[in-house]
Parts: C-alpha cells; sequence; structure tokens
C-alpha cells in the first residue's frame, strides 16, 4: 500500500545549500554547518526561527575510533552550537552506519506528516581531516569476526566492494572497461556543480583505466575521494510550501534495506545482496504506488563505482547482468533518457556519502539545479515528475521517491 | 587465462596439512605472483572464547564450523551465531564440526593499495572468497597458495576448485588458507 500523509501535510522540499566540498574545510567544521544550513534557510525565504527541526544521519563512517569526535563529525548537540537556533522543538540524530544519506529525508517526512515540526532542517558533513587515512585498519591483532577477514589483508570500504564487482564481471561477461561509462559521466556533471571537488578538472578514458589500481579490478577512480563538505536541505508541509519561493519534490515513498537474508558466510554473496536490493526497491515502488518506468531522474549511491551498475538493476532501470552495457552516456547522461546522479555523485562532487544525491535531487524538483536542470533542453528526457533517490552501499542503504505534483 | 604451468599444484596433502612458516612470501617471476605461505602475518588472529573451537581446529589442521542441528536446518552459520541466522530456533544446538575443506573460487580481488597495517610490503597480494562445498553462501576468506597467478587475476578462475590448507602463524595459531586442487 502506498503511503499516506494527512491532507496538505505531504513533506516537499523547500530550499537546499552546500560548502564547498574540497579536499580541506577553509576555516573550521563549525563554520562550514553554519553557513551550509543559513544557505539552505534562506534559499527556502525562510529565518533561523522558522526552523524548529532537525534531522541528521551522524555516521563518521570513516572510522568508528572517531565516533563522537566533535572535531570529526556533524552531530545534532554540535549543530545546535553553531547556529543561533530559537525554536527547536524536536529532532532525530541516526547513526547506524547503514541508514545512509537519505534517513535524514526520511526522518524529517515522518516528523513533518506527523505535526512534530513543521521546518525541518537536513544537514550532513564529510569531513576527512588531514593525517588520518581512511578506515585504516591498524591493530596488529585481529580478533573475533575481524581475525577472519584482517587475517588475509582485507580491509574494508573499497577491498570489499571489489569482491562483489570481480563475482559481477565473471558472472555477467561484463569488463571494467565498460565502467568508464559511469565514471566520466559522473566527472562530467561535477563539471556543471562548482561545489564538486572535481569541478573544473575532466578526467579522460585514458586517466581512468590508467590510473592506480587499489583493489583489482577497481581504480583509483572507482573510489569517491574522502573531501570536506557540508550539504543541507530544509523541508516543511505542502500547505506551507505553498508560502515559499520554490517548493519542489513531495515525499510519496520510502524505503530501507532490512538486512535480513538468510546467509551464513564472511561476507555478503553477490546474489545475497541483490536479493536484498531487490527487497528494497519492491518495497520503495509499493510504498510510492509507482514503478521504475514512471522514474524519470535517478539518483543512485556511488561511493564505489561498482555499486551503480547493481543499484540501476536492482531498481529496475536495467535487466539483471546488464546494466554494464545500459549505463553508458546515452541513457545517463544530462541529455539521455534516464539523467543519473546529475550532480556527479560521490565520485564526481566527493563523499558526502550520499548527501550529495539527496541535495540534488531536491534541487532539480525545486527547479533550482541551475545549468544542470532537467529536462535538458537538447535532451531525450523530455519532463521532470518522479525522481528516485538511493543512498547507501549495497546491503545497507536507504531511499525515498519524491514527485513533482 | 592463464594455465596452472610451474610449481605442482595439489595434491599437496588434504586439509590436515600445516605448512611452516619460513618459506619465502613471494616465489613468483617478474609478471606472476605465488605465494608458498603468507608469513609473517601482518596481522595476528587473537582466538576468543567465542571462536576457540575454530581456532583449536585450524592448529590441527581442521577446518572447524558452527552447525545448526535443527533436524529441519542444519545449516552452517559462520561467523559463529547465538541464534541460528537460517531458521531463527533459538532452542536449537549449535555445534561445532569438521567441513570438507573443499570449495571454489567465488571471488577475488588484487590488492595493490592496502589498509591493513602490517601488508604493505606484500602488495600485489590477491584475497579470495571461497564457497565451501556444504552449503552455497557459505564464503570464507583467504589469499591463495601455491597457484602461480598474474597481478590483473589471469590464473584466477571462477568456480576453480579448491582445498583448505594451514598456514602457520606461530607455535599458537594456524591460519585457514586455500590452494588449487586436481579433483
Amino acid at each position: 500500500m502506498p503511503i499516506e500523509f494527512p491532507k496538505g501535510k505531504r513533506p516537499v522540499f523547500v530550499g537546499s545549500g552546500s560548502t564547498m566540498c574540497r579536499r580541506y574545510f577553509e576555516g573550521t567544521k563549525s563554520h562550514r554547518a553554519n553557513e551550509a544550513a543559513l544557505m539552505a534557510i534562506e534559499d527556502a525565504g525562510l529565518t533561523v526561527d522558522d526552523i524548529d527541526g532537525i534531522y541528521i544521519w551522524a555516521d563518521p563512517n570513516w572510522g568508528p575510533s572517531q565516533r563522537g569526535d566533535i572535531n570529526v563529525w556533524l552531530d545534532v548537540p554540535h549543530m545546535m552550537s553553531v547556529v543561533n537556533w530559537n525554536n527547536i522543538r524536536h529532532w532525530i540524530q541516526t547513526d547506524s552506519p547503514a541508514a545512509g544519506s537519505c534517513a535524514g529525508p526520511q526522518l524529517a517526512a515522518m516528523a513533518l506528516g506527523a505535526g512534530v515540526c513543521n521546518y525541518a532542517l537536513v544537514i550532513r558533513t564529510g569531513h576527512h581531516p588531514a593525517g588520518v587515512r581512511y578506515r585504516q585498519v591498524s591493530g596488529r591483532t585481529a580478533s573475533g569476526s575481524s581475525a577472519l577477514t584482517n587475517v588475509y589483508g582485507h580491509g574494508v570500504g573499497g577491498a570489499g566492494q571489489a569482491v562483489t564487482y570481480q563475482r559481477y564481471l565473471a558472472k555477467y561477461g561484463a569488463k571494467r572497461e565498460e565502467m568508464a561509462g559511469y565514471v566520466l559521466n559522473a566527472h562530467r556533471n561535477a563539471q556543471l556543480n562548482p561545489y564538486a571537488v572535481w569541478n573544473g578538472r575532466q578526467i579522460t578514458y585514458d586517466d581512468y583505466i590508467n590510473s592506480r589500481l587499489i583493489a583489482y579490478p577497481m581504480c583509483v577512480f572507482d573510489n569517491d575521494m574522502p573531501v570536506d563538505g557540508i550539504q543541507a536541505v530544509v523541508m516543511t508541509t505542502e500547505d506551507r510550501a505553498k508560502d515559499t519561493p520554490h517548493p519542489g519534490g513531495y515525499i510519496s515513498g520510502m524505503a530501507a534495506i532490512p538486512m535480513h537474508r538468510k546467509r551464513g558466510g564472511v561476507v555478503d554473496s553477490l546474489e545475497a545482496q541483490e536479493e536484498m536490493n531487490d527487497w528494497q526497491a519492491k518495497n520503495l515502488y509499493e510504498s510510492a504506488g509507482l514503478k521504475p518506468e514512471d522514474v524519470d531522474l535517478i539518483h543512485v549511491y556511488d561511493g564505489f563505482s561498482p555499486m551503480v551498475w547493481m543499484w540501476l538493476e536492482a531498481f529496475g532501470f536495467a535487466p539483471r547482468g546488464e546494466a554494464h552495457a545500459w549505463c553508458q552516456a546515452e541513457n545517463i547522461a544530462l541529455e539521455g533518457r534516464h539523467p543519473l546522479n546529475t550532480a556527479g555523485g560521490n565520485l564526481g562532487n566527493g563523499r558526502i556519502h550520499g548527501m550529495t544525491h539527496v541535495w540534488e535531487t531536491a534541487q532539480q524538483m525545486m527547479g533550482t539545479a541551475g545549468p544542470r536542470q532537467l529536462p535538458h533542453p537538447e535532451g531525450e528526457l523530455k519532463k521532470l515528475d518522479v525522481a528516485l533517490c538511493e543512498t547507501g552501499p549495497f546491503g545497507s542503504a536507504s531511499s525515498f521517491i519524491c514527485t513533482r505534483e | 587465462m592463464t594455465s596452472q604451468e610451474g610449481p605442482p599444484v595439489g595434491p599437496l596433502g588434504t586439509h590436515a596439512t600445516v605448512i611452516g612458516g619460513a618459506a619465502a612470501p613471494l616465489a613468483g617471476d617478474a609478471d606472476h605472483l605465488m605465494h608458498t605461505t603468507m608469513a609473517p602475518y601482518g596481522v595476528v588472529p587473537v582466538p576468543t572464547a567465542e571462536f576457540q573451537p575454530y581456532w583449536d581446529g585450524a592448529k590441527e589442521g581442521k577446518l572447524i564450523l558452527q552447525k545448526c542441528l535443527e533436524e529441519d536446518c542444519l545449516k552452517y552459520n559462520h561467523p559463529p551465531v547465538a541464534v541460528c541466522n537460517y531458521c531463527g530456533d533459538r532452542d536449537a544446538e549449535l555445534k561445532w564440526e569438521e567441513v570438507s575443506g573443499r570449495g571454489t573460487l567465488y571471488s577475488y580481488y588484487i590488492c595493490y593499495d592496502t589498509s591493513v597495517s602490517g601488508f604493505e610490503e606484500k602488495v600485489p597480494y590477491a584475497v579470495i572468497m571461497v564457497e565451501l562445498e556444504e552449503q552455497p553462501d557459505l564464503l570464507v576468506m583467504s589469499n591463495i597458495l601455491n597457484c602461480r597467478y598474474d597481478a590483473l587475476g589471469g590464473g584466477l578462475d571462477t568456480g576453480m576448485p579448491l582445498e583448505a590448507v594451514f598456514d602457520k602463524v606461530n607455535d599458537e595459531v594456524s591460519v585457514l588458507q586455500f590452494q588449487p586442487r586436481s579433483t
């Protein structure tokens, strides 16, 4: 059954804000959090005093040892301290790494629909301090489940994706050269996103295919760049949104991966991940009362490039095992039939862990995406009625669908 | 793909073989990699109570996993669990049992830029996933020993038959590894 909100209370995006996404913050994280929040609030035609709810997916996601370190992550207590709030009456912070950036707008949507708050700020930081290597496994001993992986020189992040990617290539007869289709398009879109870390530096096919290997078959461009950056959206209810300058993107469906598939092994197989990805997709479409063919704009998580193929298949845009051929410019470019990750995604914008996807989905639906705005004047896509947004790696993710009307 | 030329592969013994730790970790030529052992290990496993039967088995050259004895289930859970992940019966007996050690290559990657301290000197090296013959989806991680492969995975063919072998870390601990098997 499609989800329902009370009459006039459908949650909708009304503002967006972003700092520059660069290797290191200019100033402090506190300065930039203030900047992104105020930009989003101003974009919505609101003031700080209007905001009465804050929703954050705050997992630092690059090392559990930094959990709770105020210098590293942007949590609700920190957010409360960097803006002169006066009227906050509700907030939720979810920390599970599996929740993903879509957890923020999901929480805001439920709070708005229930009347717990009227104007919600959703914000997330990517932060990667100098001198810290992403998810470095530095212990020289391992116990428990980690002893079943770390002793083989297996870390987390890209290495974990490489196992699934190699299985995909072998099973479906795909080639890593085909991944250039996605990666180069993400970088191309980033050229139209001034906040993106890759803005101004377009890479070529030769750059991609000859780049440094990290975990073959994955090269460095298959991994998103760790950056400092903060992105935010403001949401309110349909009735209140009528008084804002450019509301757009009514939340009409949401889902998350439950990770309850039966499994016996040290890592999830490709097949187990596909099964759970499909389960999320089925629940997302049912909750929205929509089908894959209704979707105009696609945002799927691309922290590691192989995820994109798997998500495109799970959400029904490409047949199983065929996304490697489907995920090429004629389909996914801004001018294509199914524009994908139009602000560059994680790979083009930098690693804000999917908040770029949320931020850009909101902008596209509000009509504020500037040079990236769909439908592209010379594009095959002629309308922008429905957007799908998914964030999180395969096996752990959340998603929503939003509509123009 | 690269043929299995070079050093003989299997039978180097059953999974009861425990390889000593003194051999050079890399015995390949310029274009190929081959490990007879991964020792010295950059990360040393420390057995904990929950996993003790697994590590006791490894020390004796046996692969021992936790099996659900509920008669309609009989699934292996690895890593071990308190409640069977398959049947969810909280009263089901979970027992450590030796398995065959036979499996096939499910997937792999060649690590060039390791995020695990202690492995910097070993790159590039293969990390593989092995699907054990007892149960689909029962995937265990390993490196691969006594197998010639090239730096882009030539010689590592999905589905190739593998057998468990145990690589000595120190007098207290041996680590599950896999090598090609002929049958």
